[in-house]
């Protein structure tokens, strides 16, 4: 895959595989309660909530790890068999990257 | 055509402030002046002081008048009960204009018990203004039915006790506020929405309180009425939705705000279908959720 910033949403081009390294979105401010977050996109003022697995991840996308990493750190936390961790993560950082939620590389 | 009324001499009634609209009404219609003035009594300033502008109302013909908000027309030729709601509708616009620059504003009812804040956030026709005219014939104060105005800290709820506007449909249910609907603003003819102040049926007015929980009604005829936890994530993602002027710069401010609201507040789902019984377990969730918190609040 490129190197190219792949933080375009709904070009069409899913970027999300085991080596994209996502990151919030500079547009989005989020906040933690209760384990579940909340996100704020200021560019088209929506929230968006994710559910405590989806909040786990969240809070795990610094812009350092890529999805393999992701992968290995919520298999260990969880137990969950790593690919159904694999697809349920990529599922879910494609979904935030086509809401504009997240970028990589 | 009938010649225009003038009953009595002119009547000047203010300031009334609502947020940080202040306002004064004239009327060469004493009778409608006295009573507008009474609907909006709550908002009587109580320091007196400078208005920021006049509403004026003067009989025009055939039992019609013309509402005026410093000069300009808000209404060319209205019957006596619409003057007050539109009057109140022109108020509520720019007093939610007044509060953004410094609050979240939400479109939402609120009434308060022991200094906290219960906030009834929907959108119209969800049932916000009969629930708080429940809650307060149940002892709770008055703090609004209609915008809800936070501090950008999140940490309290400002009172903004307009009228209520109390649609037909709750008026089977809310019979004894008729009694708060002054004559010249009664409608005998056919059912119209009353515009009622809270002390004129004997209830109480709250003063700024801190949150202590956020209840998202939904009003559904026949509905087995039902309060359910709702996560405070979600709460606060319903809350965005209901907020006036969700968009442009500061928005990150007024977002990190109601987090902080809905952190200071249990959250519910409400579906009501019988008023007794909404307001029966709103009530008991109070007690369970935030009444610990308040029970050395006086």
């Amino acid at each position: 895959m490129s190197d190219r910033a792949r933080d375009a949403p709904d070009d069409g081009d899913d970027p999300v595989d085991t080596s994209f390294v996502g990151a919030p979105h500079p547009q989005v401010t989020w906040v933690e309660l209760d384990g579940q977050v909340a996100i704020l996109h200021q560019g088209t003022s929506e929230v968006h909530v994710l559910n405590p697995a989806g909040s786990l991840v969240w809070q795990c996308l610094d812009g350092e790890a890529d999805v393999a990493t992701l992968v290995d750190e919520l298999h260990e936390a969880t137990g969950e068999e790593r690919g159904v961790v694999e697809s349920d993560l990529v599922a879910l950082l494609s979904q935030l990257h086509r809401q504009g939620l997240v970028t990589g590389r | 055509m009938t010649a225009p009324r003038r009953a009595g001499s002119p009547l000047e009634a203010g300031p009334f402030v609502a947020l940080g609209h202040r306002f004064g009404v004239r009327s060469t219609d004493r009778e409608l002046g006295e009573a507008v003035a009474a609907v909006l009594t709550t908002l009587a300033a109580d320091e007196g002081g400078a208005v920021d502008g006049w509403y004026d109302i003067d009989p025009v013909a055939d039992a019609r008048h013309r509402l005026t908000w410093q000069g300009q027309p808000v209404a060319e030729r209205a019957r006596p009960a619409n003057v007050a709601r539109m009057l109140a509708w022109h108020v509520n616009r720019l007093a939610v204009d007044s509060a953004l620059a410094d609050h979240v504003v939400l479109h939402a009812g609120a009434v308060t018990r022991a200094g906290r804040a219960l906030l009834m956030a929907a959108p119209m026709q969800a049932g916000k203004t009969t629930l708080a005219a429940g809650l307060v014939d149940r002892g709770w104060a008055y703090l609004t039915d209609e915008a809800v105005a936070v501090t950008l800290d999140g940490g309290t709820v400002l009172p903004y006790p307009k009228p209520l506007s109390i649609d037909p449909g709750s008026q089977s249910v809310l019979a004894h506020w008729r009694a708060g609907v002054p004559d010249a603003l009664a409608t005998p003819s056919r059912p119209r929405q009353w515009q009622v102040a809270v002390t004129g049926v004997g209830g109480q007015v709250g003063g700024p309180a801190r949150p202590g929980g956020v209840v998202l009604p939904h009003y559904r005829r026949g509905a087995a009425t039902r309060l359910d936890p709702v996560a405070r994530a979600e709460a606060l993602a319903e809350l965005a939705t209901c907020a006036f002027a969700w968009h442009g710069e500061g928005l990150a401010e007024r977002f990190a705000a109601l987090a902080e609201t809905v952190r200071l507040s249990a959250c519910a789902r409400l579906v009501t279908g019988d008023l007794d019984e909404a307001c029966r377990q709103l009530e008991r969730w109070w007690r369970d959720q935030v009444g610990e918190a308040t029970r050395w609040a006086g």
